[in-house]
């Protein structure tokens, strides 16, 4: 899957939540687009990998907030 | 591109050096077992997996598998090697160390970027296919479908949610909420958060409040004045102040919560869940480094498991093992909170202002109560415990409640507004616990939502292609299996689950899910065959040869013979390499394959390591029986013998030799001398040779053959019966056999005379036409 399709799937559940009344920011639609383009695709991430990421993800949730 | 030559040296079977030529040909090679031909497939397979070979990893070969990839005897100032050249003259080869490690060049090359499973199928790898599960077949055929990327993104997702959650302590924050609307209600009622911000208004009496905001500073500032004025009265009401807080306790609603929480708990029946998770939680990350191994343990269970239904297992072990983790975190919260109540009630009940109303009210903390080490209740508390502590407390709190209606006006005023001032304090941390769970809430659903479409996109990708393949499948089938009753052949997703792959077919007009309920197991391999050779057509690598490697062991005469079939219509333009131990399909195949494309080559018996593979000259394979010549004689006759039984049977039906009628099956079973009691008086009359510019007898070849049928009746059949053929007997018997056969082949076109049929007048011939027969 290269970016764009990346990015068409990952809009296409953002509309979905928003349909539901949910937002999400867009640092992390972003940060979600460049992993999946990355890493997420690559391998299975360890656990590591997805506390990291995991993290990341929430520090973001508060910036935003 | 094709490939020109594999080269091997040090490499398995290899000594020295050893070339497979292929010439940008297809070539079929014969060897018995143990010749080293599957060494260059495991090259093949060593240069695409970036230096790993699966069948050969097991506990013996060593970190790097030096241990069964290097030839034993070779010396420590060389190196292993494998070179790849391609017909462009490109080349990609492998020089490994004698500790095994390796240096490949170039590093990223062509073929460590394709799909083992679309380039190389042995024997074992059919059979495991087809007795797989849904689950593995999906695990082999996504990546093969070009979707590997998708689903391991998806995996990813689905992991990285159930990360967040965990991270974010989500089960806690609901937790929260739960207790904390159960305090609410009691407070407040169904007073929206508007009406109980009023509250707090109406209580600051200090300022005309009507625009001020109620948030936590101006909470905290109502608090305080309220405390100090508590305290001012409570020097003197010293007893009622520790009533008011004793009144107060919420461990009665403590005590139901654990015994909530401990019925759930119960009802999931789990021991040992968080060493369990533990063991599974360092299992994922085991999995990282599990790359070539068949079957593990499975460390929650001790099941023996396939690394590929392993890794799923883990994952749902863990899922169900953190539904449990979730039920037992909540109960140990509320035992936590549970002791917490207990403790500061237990202090407030010693206090020495409250020693008259005790006395007056005959209350006291006594055995068994006493007895209870409160430390252990925070891990764990039977219900009985959870009785006494509620018939410990009870009356002390009912018996609070009471008494503080005596409590004087002014001061429960104050004790209210408390009380009042904390509610409101709690419902406003818990909006905005609940904006915080939300938001999380939020995220894990768009991860989730991510997961969800991109699985989608693998069923719709894969109902496409499957639909594609599956077409090729049953076209490939039919080929093989002419006029059988099993028709739609078909790979199909299973409805019920997302990770799924399965064969369908119709098996005498009976639709059935799978192939292992009613197939033989020649059929099923047949049709693990068929699959991998559409997986093969269809993939991007259309380019790149096909191996493989001893494909046909289960399959009966009648199927094996139309493999050749099946390669000529369907991968005409395709570069393959059939390696086989079967000396009679090797037969049939280079009566049956086009020369023009395929070649032919034989490997001589293994020796020893320091000899290593070695190819022989002629294409009869005799070498297998000449190889046997110094030790057993007897077997080199008899295996002489089984030879010309294989290639007179092919000879015969491609000349069309007349034979007579056997009963059933014995038709099938003959053997060198019937066929040669047919074949010798049709040669004298058929069997021509180019002399001048016209045909004429081919006596030599049947004065050789002949000779031939003499020693075949006598040391042939010696060698089978009596077993007393000496080496001498058995190597006279191999040289004529091996003359006589060669007749076959004309000495300058190197073509069988079978190879061109001349329809008009019933005859064949050889390439150059310099042999012939009518």
């Amino acid at each position: 899957m290269d970016k764009n399709q990346i990015s068409k799937t990952v809009e296409k559940t953002v509309e979905n939540l928003s349909k539901e009344g949910k937002t999400i920011s867009s640092k992390i639609v972003s940060e979600i687009v460049d992993k999946l383009s990355g890493e997420l695709q690559q391998n299975e991430i360890s656990k590591t990998q997805a506390e990291k990421l995991s993290r990341k993800l929430l520090d973001l949730l508060k910036d935003e907030n | 591109m094709k490939i020109k030559n594999i080269d091997l040296s040090w490499f398995r079977g290899a000594s020295d050096f050893t070339s497979l030529k292929l010439n940008k040909k297809s070539k079929v090679l014969y060897g018995e077992n143990g010749s080293g031909k599957s060494s260059f497939v495991d090259g093949m397979e060593y240069i695409i997996k970036d230096g790993k070979i699966l069948h050969l990893t097991n506990e013996y070969s060593g970190r790097r598998q030096e241990k069964s990839i290097i030839n034993t005897h070779m010396s420590a100032d060389n190196n292993a090697k494998v070179v790849i050249t391609f017909t462009d003259q490109s080349q990609i080869s492998a020089e490994i160390e004698p500790n095994g490690s390796v240096q490949i060049t170039p590093p990223d090359n062509m073929l460590n970027k394709l799909n083992y499973h679309t380039i190389i199928l042995r024997q074992d790898e059919i059979s495991n296919f087809i007795k797989g599960s849904k689950g593995d077949k999906y695990s082999t055929l996504l990546p093969l479908l070009g979707l590997g990327e998708l689903e391991i993104s998806a995996e990813n997702l689905r992991k990285l949610a159930r990360n967040i959650a965990s991270e974010a302590n989500l089960s806690g924050i609901n937790t929260d909420i739960k207790n904390s609307a159960q305090s609410r209600n009691l407070l407040f009622n169904d007073q929206t958060i508007d009406e109980i911000l009023n509250i707090a208004k109406e209580l600051d009496k200090t300022s005309d409040n009507v625009e001020i905001e109620i948030d936590e500073d101006f909470l905290s500032n109502l608090g305080k004045i309220n405390k100090e004025k508590i305290n001012q009265n409570g020097n003197q009401n010293a007893e009622y102040t520790i009533i008011e807080k004793i009144s107060g306790s919420d461990l009665l609603q403590l005590i139901q919560n654990s015994k909530e929480s401990l019925s759930e708990l119960a009802n999931s029946s789990e021991s040992l869940i968080k060493e369990k998770l533990d063991i599974l939680n360092s299992s994922q990350n085991f999995i990282q480094e599990i790359v070539d191994k068949e079957e593990i343990d499975c460390p929650a269970c001790g099941k023996l498991i396939k690394v590929s239904e392993f890794k799923d297992h883990i994952y749902s072990e863990i899922i169900r093992l953190e539904q449990s983790m979730t039920i037992l975190q909540t109960h140990r919260e509320n035992l936590n909170n549970l002791v917490s109540s207990i403790e500061q009630l237990t202090i407030n009940f010693d206090q020495e202002s409250l020693k008259k109303w005790k006395e007056n009210n005959d209350l006291k903390i006594e055995e068994p109560f006493k007895s209870l080490n409160l430390n252990e209740l925070r891990n764990s508390c039977t219900i009985d415990q959870l009785e006494l502590i509620s018939s410990t407390f009870k009356p002390i709190i009912i018996a609070a409640i009471e008494s503080k209606k005596d409590t004087p006006q002014d001061l429960q005023a104050l004790y209210d507004d408390k009380n009042t001032i904390e509610g409101i304090k709690d419902v406003l941390n818990n909006e905005k616990r609940i904006k915080e769970r939300d938001r999380i809430t939020t995220l894990i659903d768009f991860i989730t939502g991510t997961e969800s479409e991109i699985r989608n996109q693998i069923r719709k990708k894969s109902v496409e292609i499957i639909t594609t393949i599956s077409s090729d499948i049953s076209r490939m089938w039919e080929i093989l299996h002419p006029d059988e009753k099993i028709e739609d052949i078909k790979l199909y997703l299973p409805s019920d689950t997302d990770k799924a792959i399965e064969i369908g077919l119709k098996f005498y007009g009976k639709e059935l899910e799978s192939p292992r309920l009613t197939l033989s197991e020649g059929h099923r391999n047949s049709l693990g065959l068929c699959i991998f050779l559409s997986m093969a057509k269809n993939s991007n690598e259309k380019d790149i040869p096909i191996f493989l490697d001893d494909v046909i062991v289960s399959f009966d005469r009648n199927h094996r013979g139309l493999v050749a079939e099946l390669l000529e219509k369907e991968f005409s333009e395709r570069q393959i390499l059939i390696l086989t131990h079967d000396r009679e399909w090797f037969i049939e195949l280079r009566h049956q394959l086009e020369n023009d494309k395929w070649e032919f080559e034989t490997l001589k018996p293994w020796e020893n390591p320091e000899i290593g593979i070695q190819f022989s000259k002629n294409t009869f394979s005799f070498d297998d029986a000449r190889s046997k010549l110094s030790n057993d004689a007897t077997s080199a006759g008899n295996n002489c013998r089984k030879i010309m039984d294989n290639c007179l049977a092919v000879l015969c039906e491609k000349l069309e030799v007349r034979m007579k009628y056997k009963h059933r099956e014995r038709n099938d079973v003959r053997v060198a001398s019937e066929f040669l009691l047919d074949l010798i008086p049709d040669m004298e009359k058929s069997f021509l040779i180019k002399e001048s510019e016209s045909y004429i007898p081919y006596l030599d070849a049947v004065k050789s053959m002949k000779q031939s049928s003499r020693l075949l009746l006598s040391w042939g059949n010696r060698s089978s019966h009596e077993y007393s053929v000496i080496k001498v007997e058995a190597k006279k018997l191999i040289d004529s056999c091996e003359k006589a056969l060669n007749f076959f082949e004309c000495d300058e076109c190197n073509k069988s005379v079978t190879k061109f049929k001349d329809t008009s007048n019933n005859s064949r011939r050889c390439e150059c036409g310099k042999i012939k027969w009518k």
